[in-house]
């Protein structure tokens, strides 16, 4: 697991640690570096294991307010339990391969870049209503797109390789969203995919066109939750998104099956969730694991992180308020400047 | 009896709803608070939501009793020698549960042709699973959570007592409500044991409960 990533230079990350837990979430006002700690994470991650990933201009990712004549470094620092560390470096504005060194104790070397325990198969997800309903070309093998865009042809996919895995999500978007009960498929046209969900009981199905944005998110994150071969790690801006507040322990649930898998009874290896909140109401769910839960405070144009387990007098703090509660109100930190 | 349960979790509900009727000897008609109230859970979440649950019940419904059960978590646990009303700052969620409805419920219009809404509060010390696990574990009491609190030391907490019962410390709801109902079922037929361990927790909910 990893335990913290170390900013330096990133964006408005010039000198911040994010502390990690099997599942974090981090709530914070808005541009306080949440989705840039979360991009840096995917940019890292998409080096190593040389994915596809959108090249970096070095411009993009320089801290605000430094001038162009400044000569610096970018870098982004992962430190695993146990005493291995991998730090990302960018630092020629021509380069967008970051210089990658691995560390181990004292010894310093890119030989270790092989090693198992790097977070080979990072994925990022910000889930897209409108990209989940539209309709998606078919492939053989479909791996879900960071926005959620082919959604229909993964489901498809596995109703036809993993039908126990296809008939699990049924069974939970029911448990999710009781009005409905069947994922079903439209071929809008040849070799296209669209979803479909039906009306719990009876022979009507809604088109994902005409889903709500929350249902739509809510069967995006069970796909994920349920996928049988996921990442390593996956970070997820505010998977709570249109959800409703009453269905966010359902929420809650599936993304937990990801970190603590043996909570459900599964055996396949656990997944690091790093998720991004406005809710005070997602947050009110997480008051007896506050190791779990990170505030993002933006001072200027630096922000920093704190776990919220790391502060001091917590539990006198909360006593009997809610998590949620006593974060709006500002005493915990990571509320919008003069709010 | 129309009864209404509110808890931390719908899970929870379940499990007091199959205490409620072994307590009193009778299947209760359930009062669903789910379908009208906004309820936010937790104990934070009941104690806000407990003065509007209460007129919602009164108002709207035909609701006979309300049971409200919360966990105590690290509050200091109720005893029968606490003063009537209870100052907020001894910081037990009983009296505070009890002196809260009494003073929403004494401000409302009496109800045409229907009694008073009866009230039965209990808190599970120092969390519902440890009543649920008490049948299997003889250490599990109100007297062990004193000595734990007093000792600082941890012989049990929430957590271990969510390992021990679901085996994780973060279950999935379906999976909770699953062992809470199996597990209320058990003790459903054994309820001198649970106020045998739990005379200030449990004690008093079974009494009130008896003479609604």
């Amino acid at each position: 697991m990893i335990e913290r990533v170390e900013f330096n230079n990133f964006k408005i990350l010039r000198d911040a640690t994010l502390p990690l837990s099997p599942f974090t979430l981090i709530v914070g006002p808005n541009a306080s570096g949440k989705s840039t700690a979360l991009q840096a994470i995917q940019w890292a991650g998409c080096a190593i294991a040389k994915q596809p990933g959108r090249l970096v201009d070095f411009s993009e990712i320089r801290p605000i307010g430094i001038l162009r004549t400044i000569n610096m470094s970018v870098s982004v620092l992962f430190c695993w339990n146990g005493d291995y560390k991998a730090r990302f470096t960018w630092g020629n504005p021509a380069q967008s391969e970051p210089y990658f060194e691995g560390i181990r104790g004292a010894t310093s070397s890119v030989e270790l870049r092989k090693a198992d325990c790097l977070p080979v198969g990072v994925r990022h997800f910000n889930f897209d209503p409108t990209a989940i309903a539209a309709p998606a070309r078919l492939q053989p093998i479909a791996e879900l797109q960071s926005n959620g865009g082919n959604l229909a042809v993964v489901l498809d996919r596995l109703r036809d390789n993993s039908p126990e895995v296809f008939e699990a999500i049924n069974v939970a978007l029911a448990q999710w969203l009781p009005d409905y009960d069947r994922i079903l498929f439209d071929t809008p046209d040849t070799g296209m995919r669209a979803i479909r969900l039906r009306a719990k009981g009876t022979e009507t199905s809604i088109k994902a066109s005409e889903l709500s944005d929350g249902t739509l998110i809510a069967v995006a994150v069970l796909t994920l939750a349920y996928m049988p071969d996921p990442p390593r790690l996956i970070t997820i801006e505010e998977p709570d998104r249109g959800v409703h507040p009453r269905l966010l322990r359902r929420l809650q649930d599936a993304l937990y099956r990801l970190s603590y898998p043996e909570s459900c009874g599964e055996k396949r290896r656990a997944v690091q969730v790093i998720a991004t909140t406005h809710s005070p109401y997602f947050l009110d769910l997480f008051k007896d694991r506050p190791e779990e839960i990170v505030i993002a405070n933006k001072n200027g144009l630096e922000a920093n992180f704190v776990r919220l387990s790391d502060q001091p007098d917590i539990q006198e703090i909360l006593q009997d308020a809610s998590l949620g509660g006593a974060w709006y109100t500002g005493v915990l930190g990571g509320v919008p400047a003069g709010t | 009896m129309r009864v209404a349960v509110l808890s931390e979790s719908s899970a929870d509900e379940a499990a007091v709803r199959i205490l409620v009727d072994a307590i009193l000897k009778t299947p209760t008609t359930p009062v669903s608070l789910e379908a009208s109230i906004g309820l936010r859970r937790g104990w934070p979440g009941v104690r806000e939501d407990l003065p509007a649950v209460l007129k919602h019940l009164h108002y709207h419904t035909e609701a006979e009793a309300v049971v409200i059960v919360v966990d105590s978590d690290l509050s200091v646990p109720h005893e029968l020698a606490h003063p009537r009303p209870a100052p907020r700052e001894l910081r037990c969620r009983f009296c505070e549960l009890r002196d809260l409805c009494a003073s929403v419920l004494g401000q409302l219009r009496p109800r045409p042709h229907q009694a008073a809404i009866r009230v039965a509060v209990g808190v599970a010390v120092p969390a519902i699973e440890a009543r649920l696990l008490c049948a299997t574990q003889s250490h599990i009491s109100e007297t062990t959570w004193r000595q734990v609190l007093a000792a600082q030391s941890a012989r049990y907490t929430a957590r271990s007592l969510k390992i021990e019962l679901y085996g994780s410390h973060v279950p999935g709801l379906t999976h909770e409500t699953k062992m809470m109902i199996q597990r209320a079922t058990e003790l459903s037929s054994n309820l001198d044991l649970l106020s045998q361990r739990f005379p200030d927790g449990f004690g008093p909910l079974m009494q009130a409960l008896r003479e609604a």
